[in-house]
């Protein structure tokens, strides 16, 4: 009898402990927000061969660091099924990397009941290689030693962040940011506008925000060699220091190319202009909080996720599959190549505010429908008008990275060496960003993607 | 019914039998490229091949499979003939050998290498080179 009294305690305790560590998990009408947050530093190896910086140079390899970089994550429920936002500061991460980490945290998954599990990239150009494209030509710059660092920190932050959830309050708001930002390529074309999420715990602790803001992490520009998580890390740090809160920073449509503009003055300092973008945009951050632009949001949160298949033009991306560099997978197909790619998109609807979620580094352009012909895909917030979503909030480079998706309009390739040589059309325009993308047709796969997505959100 | 039971386990036995060595030497081949090269004074692309000594092969298997299974059929039909004998015995091999280096050719030109088949690879690579990417690099 008492071997039976102590079994039923037992599970009595058990099943009581979702209650006791903060967050109800019974399928109820949502009474609030309930978010935690977790980070850990990605170790530097000294096995496994060079760290090659990121971004800018083949066979450049690191010479310091000024600060490492980050896996964090941040748990979001509303008491029916968790959604994980995993930001890991780096270049880029291919599909196959996500899924790693994807395959890591599904004990995670069962035991926490985690529906959606999301990993993107910051697009930071101060970091260690993470998709194998900086090392000696046609060599895998990956290290394999780092990339195990990278998911065992991705998944400690995931477990951080959910231990530390609490429930709360979720704002949302806005900050038109001035200065900032450059635009490489006509059309000049990118969203000034600096989005947060600010969750405000009940238990009165420390909160968490999530930032969106268009602009590659390249602030301190292509001779450094150093480590660094560029401007989002000194954004995250400054926010930290003075309100306590932790920061989550996603990229926007960053494409085109985006990014953020010369803060010195004088001789340029790379580190210096670092600190500059990364306090004006905390102050920027900032600004938000407690003012008329800054809502309460309803206990909202749904997830849809769809698969799907991008037409391969670029034949430098097949060598580099062949030859096992990028983890993507591809199939027959209808690129020029013969092949496709596979990649996903992710919306998120977050307190009625909706994110799309896509895979590359997409033209605002195609966001917006700036400048674009009737031939061009149907602008990203038509497609979202379209399914009733009002100001849709894009973030780039999740789950994925297949490089730029430009405009097709002004999609330009060499003729003799494409993909290789940089393109120049009859206007005298150089078409870099066309020798870092998936083919020409790829917006027209992700406008389509997000349409699916959204009508798996309606449902 | 046991002839024909015997008849079909050597049809199937010799295919397989074939067929498994024409894909263990495609596979080699395309595994040791990189040393290949290396060993040929090719270091850069030695280390580049190298890479792929880990790869996902995927056979054609259609190939070696329908090639062998009408070689066996000719080896069973010669076996069983009495005049010259062993004149055509030895045509049958010389035509095996032929074979043999033609069949692992056309299975690793149609071999896929981590999901990409290596002739798009070598096609797509030579009008690189047509296009004077040699002069470049």
């Amino acid at each position: 009898m008492r071997k039976i009294i102590a079994a039923l305690l037992a599970l009595l305790m058990i099943l009581s402990c979702p209650l006791l560590s903060g967050c109800s998990s019974a399928p109820v009408e949502p009474t609030a927000f309930c978010m935690g947050f977790g980070s850990c530093e990605i170790a530097l190896p000294e096995t496994d061969g060079p760290l090659y910086i990121a971004g800018y140079h083949q066979g450049w390899e690191i010479d310091g660091v000024l600060d490492l970089q980050r896996a964090s994550a941040v748990w979001i429920d509303t008491g029916n099924g968790g959604v994980l936002l995993i930001g890991i500061d780096c270049v880029g991460l291919s599909s196959a990397t996500a899924d790693s980490i994807r395959k890591r945290l599904s004990g995670f998954c069962r035991r926490t009941g985690c529906t959606s599990v999301n990993v993107y990239s910051t697009h930071d150009h101060a970091g260690v290689d993470t998709l194998g494209l900086w090392g000696d030509v046609a060599m895998d710059g990956k290290n394999p030693a780092f990339m195990e660092n990278l998911e065992n920190a991705a998944v400690g932050a995931a477990e951080t962040a959910y231990a530390s959830r609490r429930d709360g309050e979720l704002y949302f708001g806005t900050a038109v940011t001035e200065g900032m930002q450059r635009d490489s390529r006509e059309p000049v074309v990118y969203d000034p506008t600096l989005y947060q999420f600010r969750f405000i715990p009940s238990d009165g602790t420390p909160g968490i925000r999530l930032i969106v803001y268009s602009a590659h992490a390249e602030s301190l520009r292509g001779a450094n060699r150093m480590v660094s998580r560029d401007y989002p890390g000194v954004m995250a740090d400054e926010i930290r220091a003075r309100t306590g809160d932790d920061v989550l920073f996603l990229p926007g449509a960053v494409g085109g190319l985006i990014m953020t503009s010369e803060q010195t003055e004088g001789e340029f300092d790379a580190v210096e202009n670092r600190d500059l973008t990364g306090r004006r945009l905390a102050d920027y951050a900032l600004s938000i909080d407690g003012g008329d632009a800054e809502q309460m949001l309803p206990y909202e949160l749904k997830t849809a996720r769809v698969d799907f298949d991008v037409p391969l033009d670029n034949t430098l991306f097949m060598y580099y599959r062949f030859l096992g560099i990028l983890g993507n997978e591809m199939g027959q197909g209808k690129g020029t190549t013969g092949y496709s790619l596979r990649t996903s998109l992710t919306v998120l609807d977050l307190g009625g505010r909706t994110l799309c979620m896509l895979p590359g580094e997409i033209f605002p352009e195609l966001v917006t429908g700036e400048g674009l012909t009737e031939n061009d895909p149907e602008p990203l917030t038509a497609v979202a008008a379209r399914h009733g979503v009002d100001g849709l909030i894009v973030t780039g480079l999740c789950n994925d990275e297949i490089g730029y998706i430009t405009v097709p309009s002004d999609y330009c390739v060499d003729e003799s060496l494409p993909f290789i040589q940089e393109a120049t059309d009859a206007a005298g325009r150089k078409h870099y960003e066309e020798t870092n993308s998936v083919g020409r047709d790829a917006a027209y796969f992700i406008a389509e993607a997000l349409d699916k997505a959204l009508v798996c959100l309606d449902k | 019914m046991k002839e024909k039971l015997l008849i079909a386990s050597f049809f199937a036995g010799w295919t397989a039998l074939f067929t498994a060595v024409t894909t263990a030497l495609s596979g080699q081949l395309i595994r040791g490229l990189g040393p290949i090269l290396t060993r040929a004074g090719e270091q850069q692309f030695g280390a580049i091949f190298s890479q792929i000594r880990t790869a996902r092969l995927l056979f054609p298997l259609w190939l070696p499979i329908l090639i062998w299974l009408g070689y066996t059929v000719l080896l069973y039909f010669t076996r069983r003939t009495e005049k010259r004998h062993a004149l055509k015995m030895t045509g049958v091999v010389a035509l095996g050998v032929v074979l043999l280096l033609l069949v692992t050719a056309g299975t690793v030109w149609l071999t896929k290498v981590n999901g990409i088949r290596v002739s798009d690879v070598v096609l797509s690579l030579l009008k690189y080179v047509e296009n004077g990417i040699t002069d470049k690099m």
